[in-house]
């Protein structure tokens, strides 16, 4: 199409009159803000930092960049996506930060209640010297949100190559939600700017005895909670009881949580961005389905470093193998994050419970009566989640496929046997 | 090849042209549409004409004209009074059979034309009349009933809306007749998709060789219209043939109803930015556990809205800016507290001392407080004239005893700090925003922003974080946004469809913006 | 197509007694598992503009019918909770470049196998071990497998391949299981007046002619990520201006519509005029059943569906607007009508699934129908299973169906009741109390006491009192009479079951 092309060399033109007006202009240099934190690496745990025992204030670093993933059947895929460098001091983050892109994106698990300082640097691409890209951290499905922090292009700003941006998120809603780089949307999600992100209950913090009347059975009829107390510096582990939501009854109570996320590429996109061809918007179709980042059966290889890049470097670390034992309940954190399809997961025998879609617990709005409910498989479209329990007790032990209801999906994709389906095994 | 550049090219030349032509001079919130009153008759032709893309692209339809009116695309939205009794004459200036039906509508009949597989139809040049009975309100559409994957996909279809008895603009806006079905403002969301290469095979004659199982979109509309002709006002003279616009604007704490309508051939997931939103009825059919009750008891809180085709979806969403840790109205201490910011208020049970570390409320008379976590509250005599007010930071520790609050931090902003807070009738809390970071009153903020030159920025980017709040912007920047508000994306997740024919960004894309207080927002006619 | 069940493990009987059999089972309730042979296999079917397509089905194994897609129904009785599906396998061979292609097996979404076991292979571009089917294969040229499903709730079901799903099931590999929870009843309390089940399907010639010309898995045609679908299916059938209705009995009855999605794509059904009722989901009751127009239906999702339908046709279609047959310009594909108002005269009288045949599954329906001990039947309101025109619905016409079984007898013929048993010294009491069901006396109560007790309906010595099968000694042989013979053989089947 010579209309295209002709559009294709005009933006060309200009991008090389933006970047040559706005690099030189930019001032670039890697801040983190995290109250408490000294030192600048982004955490509340040296000696030297001084966290405010009034707030719990929690941090992290990602840094937005390029880096390659493996797909299932051995080929390349070159990608955007963030990497984790919390703990990393500021004068190393750029370094480290270089060609590692993380398929998907670094999980974030915050509780209810934290004040979350999210600092993003953004390292540039290295296979892409000619791109200048912003990034951004959209957080999807935060209630009520600012549009300062909203990571939205449109209504705010992206952070420039070799700058760092901090995001503020005052955690107030327990949920499944998802975050991605909203920059060139299609673009930089369908590359991989994809991540996991939940936010667990201030219910998992009641006191030890508070009275819950719909616990699971075996489970007794109060909040077991051995370490009442959060820790001000970090990330405090819970002993005692989970649940998914704030469901005053103990109704969402689970053992084991696996965050899931149903993801594709489309590799000719991938390969286009790799070798600074044209990009194909308009015939995006995702040909590699994958759950996690991985496609059937990487998903079920938790050998670690088993899954490593053309570059040896360990950037898919997400296997999606759910191995419970008996009588345990599931918690699957269900997300669609893809740009082309709605797409379905089901546990065959498995009987799942919905207990909440988008964040938010199924419930009558007066919150007298529950509105949860079984079925055998769900979905989803880009951009929504589904929380499900898998209560295991009285089934049969063995192993369940949880794979994709759109049948075709199971490749990877010119092999059979892939794609989206990880197993259930129950022990 | 890269895209950025040419995003701020469409960027660049949508924001020339619709500040040439002073199109946001008036926010508003609106359904347009046919409105002829109680027991309406319709007059509607099928016909022929061209619609223009989001990248320019002249587009061949079939659509609807209204009497003496051009062909539209989307066909005209059908507002109707409850009970009404609504006559529908189509006449068919196109060359193969065409109907309509009504889903939802009771009492559907059909008269005149030809017998044809689903409904009555008006041969070329005939036409055909349709009478229902619109008893019940919501939300439908109408579509063609014949050769349907064909002629939908051509343009044949538009949305109905049904008003509750009782209904006015201003005074009594529902959706469904019932308080709980109340809104403020109103959109509509008419959701379509288009693969132009069948559209070129019908304009050139060869409607015959279209294989319709290869259909692959690269257009999507909302209210037929790809971004970025979302943001020119409805009836703008340069798209004679899609005359509905899709540019929501609200206030804080008002709510704005949703009127999605699914059309096309694919689903979609809307997700609407800045907040979850309640679905409050699907098919025209309120969620609710008793039925004919239109309480939406059984509403579901989303942020992306699995669009079905073939499904309506009202939605009624919501922004107040709670608890989002700071205060993004950018109050000083003494402004006063607006209803929409108090999130939960209740009285003082003990007397409140210099140097207690904790208070002890009443249940609250409207709201809750959080759970284990900081808020900002404010605790007066409870009396607007009476100046004596302090702002506090408290925590509820313990969620089992949620009225004993951890007092965090007292006196802020140079408020009132007296000896003791009495009990019972004098004092009231009342709660809102987040706790009170360092900095200038205009600048209260968790975080030093970057730079501005290490930003890239965006067209509806006011400068500042602050509703209402212009912050300097270098030359070029910002400039959509001209009341200072705070812009939220509502578009498609499925983000392939933010193109318009490979053109990012396009496609399913609208910015819903909410204003600052005081703001003008034109309302739907009827 | 007939229904072929039998007692789990028992010979191959004959045809009476598989009919005596059938109903032996459907009675049993509890006592008995229920259990289907099926067999899968190829066939070709001619698609709307003339092209042949290679499909795979399933057929009642044994049996002379053809097989098909959808394969055939599967009743669980009421008030039974185990499906055995004995499976067959007489698919060809697999390609040489992949010779475990065409291992196949079964499996039940929602259900969950006795000793259910996936097959693992090392295979792939990389070769890793990985799941290639979901439960135990049988493999072509006749490898059989028992499928034993616990637990079956109400509700509605997909029986499919769980070896490459992605392939098998778009090669025609599916079917409809069901069970009701109580004649007339979806789930309990959820009522309904007639039924019809809607079953989704895509076919794809491509991958089809690969399959049949063993060139699946290889360039021409790599892998079920290839698939684009030319037909849409309901109940194995695309939309043509032939296609016959779906009859759904009178005008403004409660429809129960179980809609099934066997493709590989979401459709959405959808109406155009009245609205869906969803009351159940993957065979779980909704508690709060929504009333709709369109229906997210994904693969593999079950919908029970009820609506009321007017006076005439009202169109089912899929709102993805896959209601298109290739590239024939005008309406096709996933499109369906219900039809109210009477129903045509069946090809047989009391194949009440219109099959073809009268079958096992006609007894079920006959048994599950609100007119069954119905005794008020009038012209005004008559009765569809009356068959001996006496305004009653009872055992004399449960003793004609169960006497049509295998047949196909014309409507139009006179209604031949069977002689009775005259003085069948077994069914006399000789002035002894009632007998507790055995009639023969062979130490259980079992499918040939049935016959017995059903050819005893005119027996004169009833009407006088002698009668062993007049269980309750009343007079008359009636369903008060063929309660009390289920739980005498419930009881004696639980003491003699295999």
């Amino acid at each position: 199409m010579p209309s295209t092309l002709m559009r294709r060399a005009l933006g060309l033109l200009l991008g090389v009159c933006l970047l040559a007006l706005a690099v030189p202009a930019a001032r670039a240099a890697v801040i983190v803000q995290c109250p408490g934190d000294n030192n600048g690496d982004a955490d509340l745990v040296d000696v030297g930092d001084t966290p405010d025992p009034d707030r719990v204030v929690r941090c992290m670093h990602l840094t937005g960049g390029d880096g390659y993933a493996v797909m299932a059947d051995g080929r390349r895929q070159y990608t955007f996506g963030f990497h984790d460098l919390t703990g990393t001091a500021i004068g190393q983050v750029i370094n480290e930060g270089r060609m590692k892109a993380n398929w998907p994106s670094p999980l974030i698990a915050r509780d209810e209640g934290d004040e979350f300082f999210l600092t993003l640097t953004n390292v540039g691409m290295v296979q892409r010297p000619d791109l200048f890209d912003a990034h951004s951290v959209h957080f999807h499905g935060f209630p009520n949100s600012s549009s300062i922090f909203d990571g939205l292009p449109e209504s705010s700003f992206g952070i420039n190559m070799m700058s760092s941006l901090t995001y503020y998120y005052n955690v107030v809603k327990a949920g499944t939600y998802m975050y991605h780089c909203h920059i060139e949307a299609t673009e930089h999600m369908q590359m991989g700017m994809l991540g996991n992100l939940y936010v667990r209950p201030a219910q998992n913090r009641y006191p030890d005895g508070h009275p819950l009347g719909a616990l699971p059975a075996g489970k007794g009829a109060a909040h077991v909670n051995g370490d009442y107390a959060l820790n001000p510096n970090q990330d405090d582990p819970l002993v005692g009881y989970k649940y998914a939501y704030n469901d005053g009854d103990g109704s969402t109570y689970y053992d084991v949580e696996y965050p899931i996320m149903m993801g594709g590429f489309d590799s000719n996109f991938h390969d286009a961005d790799e070798f600074v061809q044209p990009l194909n918007f308009a015939d995006l179709e995702d040909n590699y389905t994958m759950l996690n980042g991985r496609g059937y059966p990487d998903t079920v290889n938790t050998a670690p470093g088993a899954i490593v890049n053309v570059n040896g470097f360990e950037a898919q670390k997400t296997p999606s193998l759910i191995s419970v034992n008996s009588g345990q309940i599931i918690l699957l954190r269900i997300v669609n994050l893809n740009v082309t399809h709605f797409w379905g997961l089901s546990a065959l025998g498995l009987p799942m419970k919905v207990i909440a879609h988008d964040a938010d617990l199924l419930q009558t709005a007066d919150g007298s009566q529950k509105l949860y409910y079984l079925t055998n498989s769900v979905t989803i479209g880009g951009g929504g989640s589904v929380d499900v329990l898998i209560d295991t007790t009285g089934l049969p032990t063995g192993t369940y496929p949880l794979y994709s209801t759109l049948l075709d999906h199971l490749s990877n994709p010119s092999e059979d046997f892939g794609g989206m389906m990880t197993e259930i095994r129950i022990n | 090849m890269k895209t950025s550049a040419k995003k701020r090219t469409m960027r660049a030349l949508g924001l020339a042209a619709i500040l040439i032509l002073g199109l946001f001079a008036t926010a508003q919130a609106k359904v347009d549409g046919l409105y002829n009153g109680a027991n309406p008759t319709f007059n509607l032709t099928a016909a022929t004409g061209y619609i223009v893309g989001g990248d320019g692209a002249v587009l061949h339809i079939w659509g609807l004209s209204p009497q003496g009116g051009p062909v539209q695309y989307p066909a005209p939205t059908l507002i109707i009074p409850q009970g009404s009794t609504v006559t529908v004459n189509l006449t068919n200036q196109l060359a193969e059979p065409v109907s309509l039906v009504f889903p939802g509508q009771t009492n559907v009949q059909a008269t005149g034309g030809i017998e044809g597989l689903v409904t009555r139809e008006a041969v070329p040049g005939g036409t055909v009349t349709y009478t229902f009975t619109a008893a019940t309100p919501g939300t439908f559409m109408y579509q063609s009933g014949s050769n349907m994957a064909l002629q939908i996909e051509m343009g044949l279809a538009g949305a109905i809306i049904v008003r509750p008895a009782g209904f006015a603009i201003p005074g009594n806006m529902t959706a469904y007749g019932t308080a709980d079905t109340a809104y403020d403002q109103e959109i509509l969301y008419f959701q379509s998709e288009m693969d132009h290469r069948i559209h070129e095979k019908v304009d050139s004659g060869q409607a015959s060789l279209v294989d319709l199982t290869t259909w692959f979109p690269y257009y999507w509309f909302y209210n037929g219209r790809n971004a970025p002709d979302v943001f020119s006002a409805a009836g703008v003279p340069w798209l004679p043939n899609q005359p509905y616009d899709c540019f929501p604007h609200l206030l804080p704490g008002q709510k704005m109803l949703l009127r999605i309508v699914g059309a096309g051939r694919d689903m979609h997931p809307f997700h609407h930015h800045g907040n979850s939103a309640t679905l409050i009825a699907v098919d025209g059919q309120v969620l609710e556990s008793t039925p004919g009750s239109n309480n939406p008891d059984l509403g579901e809180v989303l942020f992306t809205q699995p669009v079905l085709p073939g499904q309506t979806r009202d939605v009624i969403f919501s922004w107040n800016g709670n608890e989002l840790g700071f205060d993004i109205y950018g109050h000083v201490a003494t402004d006063p507290i607006l209803e929409v910011e108090v999130f939960a208020a209740a009285t003082l049970q003990d007397p409140l001392a210099e140097t207690d570390t904790g208070v002890n409320v009443a249940a609250p008379s409207q709201g809750a407080f959080p759970k284990r976590r900081a808020f900002r509250a404010v605790l007066t005599s409870g009396l607007a004239t009476d100046p004596a007010r302090e702002v506090v930071v408290l925590r509820m520790d313990d969620p089992a005893q949620p009225n004993i609050l951890t007092v965090v931090k007292r006196g802020q902003e140079g408020t009132t700090t007296p000896a003791s807070w009495p009990a019972n009738t004098s004092a009231v809390i009342g709660t809102y925003h987040g706790q009170i970071f360092a900095g200038p009153a205009d600048n209260r903020f968790p975080v030093t922003l970057p730079d501005q030159k290490d930003l890239t920025m965006g067209a509806f980017y006011s400068g500042s974080p602050f509703l209402g709040a212009m912050g300097t912007l270098p030359p070029g920047e910002g400039g959509f946004n001209l009341n200072n508000g705070l812009a939220f994306m509502w578009h498609s997740h499925s983000e392939k469809e933010l193109t318009n024919n490979n053109i990012f960004p396009g496609g399913a894309i609208s910015i819903a913006i909410v204003e600052p207080f005081g703001t003008t927002i034109e309302q739907s006619a009827h | 197509m007939k229904i072929y069940v039998r007692i789990r493990r028992a010979p191959r009987p004959s045809r009476l007694v598989v009919a005596a059999v059938a109903l032996v089972l459907l009675l049993a309730q509890g006592a008995w598992a229920i259990s289907y042979d099926l067999t899968a296999g190829a066939f070709t079917k001619t698609m709307p503009g003339g092209q042949i397509v290679t499909m795979w089905g399933y057929k009642l194994t044994g049996t002379a019918d053809p097989f098909t897609s959808p394969g055939p129904e599967l009743t669980v009785p009421t008030g039974e909770t185990t499906l055995t599906v004995n499976l067959t396998n007489a698919l060809p061979a697999g390609p040489a470049h992949s010779p475990t292609l065409h291992d196949t097996s079964i499996v039940i979404p929602g259900l969950i196998a006795t000793g259910q076991a996936p097959v693992y292979q090392t295979i792939g571009a990389i070769p890793k071990n990985r799941m290639t089917s979901f439960d135990r294969v049988a493999t072509p040229g006749g490898g059989a497998v028992t499928y034993t499903f616990q637990n079956v709730r109400p509700g509605s079901y997909l029986y499919m391949s769980g070896s490459n799903p992605a392939l098998q099931v778009e090669m025609g590999l599916y079917g409809p299981a069901k069970r009701l929870a109580a004649p007339g009843q979806a789930y309990a309390g959820v009522a309904f007046d007639t039924e019809a089940t809607l079953i989704l399907g895509e076919i794809d010639p491509a991958m089809h002619a690969a399959v049949a010309g063993g060139t699946y898995g290889t360039p021409v045609y790599p892998s079920a990520f290839d698939h684009h679908p030319k037909f849409f299916l309901v109940n194995g059938e695309p939309f043509t201006s032939t296609r016959a209705p779906v009859f759904v009995g009178a005008a403004n009855q409660t429809v129960l519509l179980r809609i099934l999605n066997a493709g590989l794509q979401i459709h959405v059904p959808a109406t155009t005029g009245a609205y869906m009722t969803v009351v159940g989901e993957d065979s779980y009751e909704k508690d709060h059943p929504r009333r709709q127009l369109a229906l997210m239906l994904a693969p593999q999702k079950r919908l029970d569906v009820t609506m009321t339908v007017p006076d005439g046709k009202t169109l089912i279609y899929d709102r993805t607007l896959d209601v298109v047959n290739a590239n024939i310009a005008g309406p096709g594909g996933m499109m369906v009508f219900l039809q109210s108002g009477a129903a045509p005269i069946p090809t047989c009288r009391g194949d009440l699934n219109q099959n073809g045949q009268v079958d096992a599954s006609d007894l079920q329906i006959f048994l599950d129908s609100p007119e069954f001990g119905r005794s008020n039947c009038t012209v005004s309101a008559p009765c569809a299973t009356d068959y001996n025109g006496d305004g009653r619905v009872n055992m004399r016409d449960l003793r004609l169906i169960n006497s049509w079984v295998g047949t196909c007898p014309a409507p139009a013929a006179a209604v031949v009741e069977p002689a009775a048993s005259s003085g069948a010294p077994a069914l006399s009491r000789g002035g002894k109390p009632p007998l507790n069901g055995d009639f023969d006396g062979n130490g259980s109560v079992d499918h040939k006491d049935l016959r017995l007790m059903l050819d005893a309906v005119d027996d004169p010595a009833c009407a006088a009192g002698d009668c062993a099968a007049d269980l309750n000694g009343d007079g008359k042989i009636d369903t008060a009479d063929l309660a009390l013979f289920k739980a005498a053989m419930l009881a004696s089947g639980k003491k003699g079951k295999k």
